[in-house]
């Protein structure tokens, strides 16, 4: 070589740079005057973010689009559009989906809830129902068909959705719009804290902060629990029309299965949730494992392994259909409960280990019989 | 002083430094490879945010599995100053050495793959730097949005290409190419588009990309026909687009000149 | 799908039994097999195209390599005018038959087809993108064969030959595929580079791997010894970053 020292004095400096703008960036970041431990300068939960600015605070949303939050007394940013400015605390909120009402219980702000897109016999959450009884919460239409007339009377500061495309239309309406749903599926981690980036609407980031250190505390629980226990083999997802959708390696219930001992079937498939996969690798997957969590509930069919069976013929020989397996289904308050989350990642676990839970009542799941009940009507000669 | 800045510059284009900023950053991508495992929607601001803000926001905040990047940063910049004048040294050597014969041009075509790769890293430098980006956009048919710069994008709706044949069970009924039609208004004109995944359209110096539609299958859909698109400006792509032809041009010349020499 | 992952299995089963021939000396019947394993892995990849088409195939890059492989590296002897009996020319062919026997071993029991094709892969750069990192690591694989033959007998002219032209090639048709996912990158999502992309950047680092050993042989700055024990360390690089993105986990063959 006939450079070598040089070489090497130029790889070191190289090697130097990442450094010194590491060390220079954690200045930076220490300035910002809102920040303290409770809220630090900048959070990333996955595909969000919350940055605190001097005057207000820029939020990164699901979909990727960017808002600026501003607080009392706060000055909205240049670069935002009207529509892209939300004054917080937040007071009227408009929200599709059910986990996001039920991370808004347990924050204490199910209060500002004022519209949703299911109509009020799909509810089990006593301050919805209450609610509507009230006139205080309104159903605006179902989500492919919203009542904008509707929308309007409801007057919502803000609007908690998984669909941008009714941005447009909202944001003309002078509403601002959050989606609170990643094109990839939510990891655990995401799961638990979606609810720090909900706070910073409401500031109720204390709340948060308790909420994350429940179900953080459920989740070391469970990794205790089942230290020792042996290894079920779980999967998730089901057959709609010929197509198979499960939950990916990457979501959240995959994340619970690995941590409280267990394999997941899919754990090697990646991406949003409910993702398709090839029905053979359904089949393929379903041949050893021990139990299987179905997206239906029993109001969709999923009343007995029999009728599931009957339902979806090409899955039928899968083993937890089988008398050696277990199946479970969602109940319908199941996805009404994210506030309960601790206890539904416990149920999980228990449903995996139930030497491990002994006389453990199930609240979220039902386990499926191999066949249906018959009808008292039909069982009379 | 001149022999103190030959030297210097001898030194930044050596060979054997590019050898060894090679073998480097094969080693480093190799790391970011495992770390991607642990971390993939954390990149995926970037392309928004810009290279340096990420770098500051999320790249600090997740240094477990960003710290690969920042040493690629810089590995790249010390590879980009090395290529200039390893590049520039010879390319004058040869052409001293070569302009008067003839076929001289195809000499030239490693210089030329390597100026390209220069042009393609500061064009994704600037694209990353100087590019403007609004993703998470959806429209719903009959509806219509305002880009930044005044034009209107309205949704018509869609004139869908089925999957054909009983290939794959799985796409039975599948809308292959939704076609979204958009009347684009910007300023006085006026204008039918067609929208398609690797498809985009042109809206004055913006470009919409296709990210998803509803419904995906004939006759179903749970929500109203929509688009979701990310509308980028991005005045660099000319720059790294120009750097991949000039690339491809120059490994022509090469074969080129070595099927000759055969 | 299962009758595609019949023809590769037989493909692979076939590249095994060749590489065993040639090993017995039963040079003829070792290319006879050899073709074949062609033949049948070739046949795996125009089903696994009619299934998806007008989509890419999904996780191809590793599954499609032995036939292209093989198949390539005979044509590459040919040319360089080796004899089926020459040192080097045994040691090139045993070492081609080998790559592609563990490469297609490794994607029958850790395959990665279970995912549907997806829409956007319908560009012409998408499938660029494939067709050519099928063909780079194919190339790249014979060169770092040459290398062994080379190490077996460094005084013999055509592995050299044959090494620096591979090389050229593998490194051509690499930089091919990466230039087309950049263009699909354009068209697709308007970004340069979609870095979330763990095979993109592991694509990325066996480019630079190999651009460093370009230069190496180019200039003839390290002994020859060196130089093909560095192309044997890329032959690495090509199966564990080229082709281990597109490996799935461990299921036993033929359980499906």
């Amino acid at each position: 070589m006939r450079h070598p020292r040089s070489a090497r004095r130029l790889l070191a400096a190289a090697a130097l740079l990442p450094l010194l703008a590491v060390s220079a960036c954690k200045d930076e970041g220490g300035k910002t005057p809102a920040a303290d431990a409770a809220t630090p300068a900048f959070l990333n939960i996955d595909g969000f973010a919350v940055a605190r600015k001097a005057t207000y605070i820029e939020v990164r949303d699901g979909a990727g689009r960017t808002l600026a939050l501003v607080p009392p007394g706060g000055k909205a940013p240049d670069g935002f559009p009207p529509a892209m400015v939300v004054n917080i605390p937040v007071k009227r909120v408009l929200a599709f989906g059910a986990f996001e009402i039920g991370l808004m219980r347990s924050m204490g702000v199910i209060d500002s809830l004022v519209a949703v897109t299911d109509p009020e016999d799909k509810w089990v959450i006593p301050e919805v129902r209450q609610g509507f009884a009230e006139g205080r919460i309104a159903y605006v239409g179902d989500a492919s068909r919203l009542d904008y007339e509707r929308i309007k009377v409801q007057h919502p500061d803000l609007v908690l959705t998984w669909d941008p495309s009714i941005a447009p239309m909202m944001e003309s309406l002078g509403i601002p719009v959050v989606v609170t749903t990643t094109p990839i599926a939510n990891c655990l981690n995401t799961r638990i804290r979606l609810v720090e980036f909900l706070a910073t609407f409401f500031g109720k980031e204390a709340e948060a902060q308790a909420y994350y250190r429940k179900v953080d505390l459920a989740l070391r629980k469970i990794r205790e629990k089942t230290k020792d226990q042996p290894k079920p083999k779980a999967m998730w997802g089901d057959v709609f029309e010929k197509r198979v959708l499960v939950e990916p390696g990457n979501a959240w219930v995959s994340e619970l299965i690995g941590l409280a001992q267990s394999d997941y079937q899919f754990k090697d498939v990646y991406g949003r949730s409910c993702v398709e996969i090839s029905t053979e690798r359904f089949i393929y997957s379903g041949k050893d494992a021990d139990i299987y969590f179905t997206y239906r509930t029993p109001r969709l069919g999923a009343t007995s392994k029999a009728s599931l069976a009957r339902t979806n013929p090409l899955i039928a020989g899968i083993r937890p259909l089988g008398p050696e397996g277990k199946t479970y289904a969602p109940l319908p308050h199941y996805t009404q409960s994210s506030d309960r989350l601790d206890e539904i990642l416990t149920e999980i676990s228990a449903i995996l280990h139930p030497g491990a839970y002994p006389d453990y009542r199930l609240k979220y799941f039902l386990e499926l019989p191999q066949t249906a009940p018959v009808p008292a009507k039909e069982a009379q000669p | 002083m001149t022999a103190i800045l030959r030297r210097a510059w001898l030194a930044l284009g050596s060979i054997h430094l590019t050898v060894a900023l090679c073998l480097a950053l094969a080693a480093d991508l190799g790391l970011g490879y495992l770390s991607l495992q642990r971390g993939l929607n954390i990149f995926v601001p970037m392309s928004d945010t810009g290279i340096f803000p990420w770098l500051f926001t999320y790249g600090l905040y997740n240094l477990g599995v960003t710290a690969w990047f920042f040493i690629l940063i810089a590995l790249l910049g010390v590879l980009f100053v090395n290529t200039f004048a390893c590049t520039t040294e010879r390319l004058i050597q040869t052409f001293a050495a070569n302009h008067r014969r003839p076929g001289w041009l195809l000499k030239l075509a490693p210089h030329v793959m390597h100026y390209a790769v220069l042009v393609i890293l500061a064009g994704y430098l600037c694209s990353y730097v100087f590019s403007e980006s609004l993703p998470g956009r959806g429209i719903r048919v009959g509806e219509s949005m305002t880009l930044p710069d005044g034009a209107e994008v309205a949704f018509v709706g869609f004139a869908p290409e089925y999957y054909r044949g009983d290939r794959l069970a799985e796409f039975d009924t599948f809308v292959m190419k939704p076609n979204a039609r958009l009347i684009v208004s910007h300023g006085d004109e006026r204008r039918e588009e067609t929208l398609n995944f690797n498809q985009p359209i042109r809206v004055g110096s913006y470009g919409l990309y296709m990210n998803d539609y509803s419904p995906r299958r004939q006759k179903r859909g749970m929500s109203a026909p929509n688009i979701r698109l990310t509308i980028r400006r991005d005045p660099s792509s000319a720059v790294y687009l120009t750097g991949v032809l000039l690339f491809v041009a120059g490994l022509g010349l090469y074969v080129f000149d070595r099927a000759i020499k055969r | 799908m299962v009758e595609a992952r019949i023809l590769i299995a037989c493909a692979v089963i076939l590249l095994a039994t060749a590489l065993a021939a040639d090993l017995g000396g039963l040079s003829r019947a070792a290319r006879a097999l050899a073709l074949a394993g062609v033949a049948a892995g070739l046949a795996y990849i125009g089903r696994r195209y009619w299934l998806a088409l007008p989509m890419t195939p999904m996780f191809m890059g590793s599954v499609a390599v032995p036939p292209v492989l093989v198949g390539l590296g005979l044509a590459a002897l040919r040319r360089e005018g080796v004899a089926d009996d020459a040192p080097e020319g045994r040691a090139m062919r045993r070492c081609v038959l080998a790559f592609a026997v563990v490469v297609g071993a490794l994607s029958i029991l850790f395959p990665r087809d279970f995912y549907l094709p997806f829409l956007k892969t319908t560009s012409i750069f998408a499938q660029l993108m494939l067709a050519f990192a099928v063909l780079g690591k194919a190339c790249l694989l014979i060169a770092a064969a040459w290398a062994a033959a080379i190490l077996r007998n460094p005084e013999t002219a055509a592995p050299h030959r044959g090494l620096l032209h591979a090389l050229v090639l593998g490194f051509a048709f690499w930089t091919l595929s990466l230039l087309s996912g950049e263009m699909w990158s354009y068209r697709g999502w308007g970004i340069p580079v979609v870095w979330e992309d763990p095979a993109i950047i592991a694509s990325m680092g066996v480019w630079f791997f190999f651009v460093g050993l370009m230069h190496l042989h180019l200039t003839r700055a390290w002994t020859v010894r060196a130089r093909a024990a560095a192309m044997l360390t890329g032959a690495a690089a090509v199966l564990v970053l080229g082709c281990g993105p597109d490996l799935g986990p461990f299921h036993p063959p033929f359980a499906w």
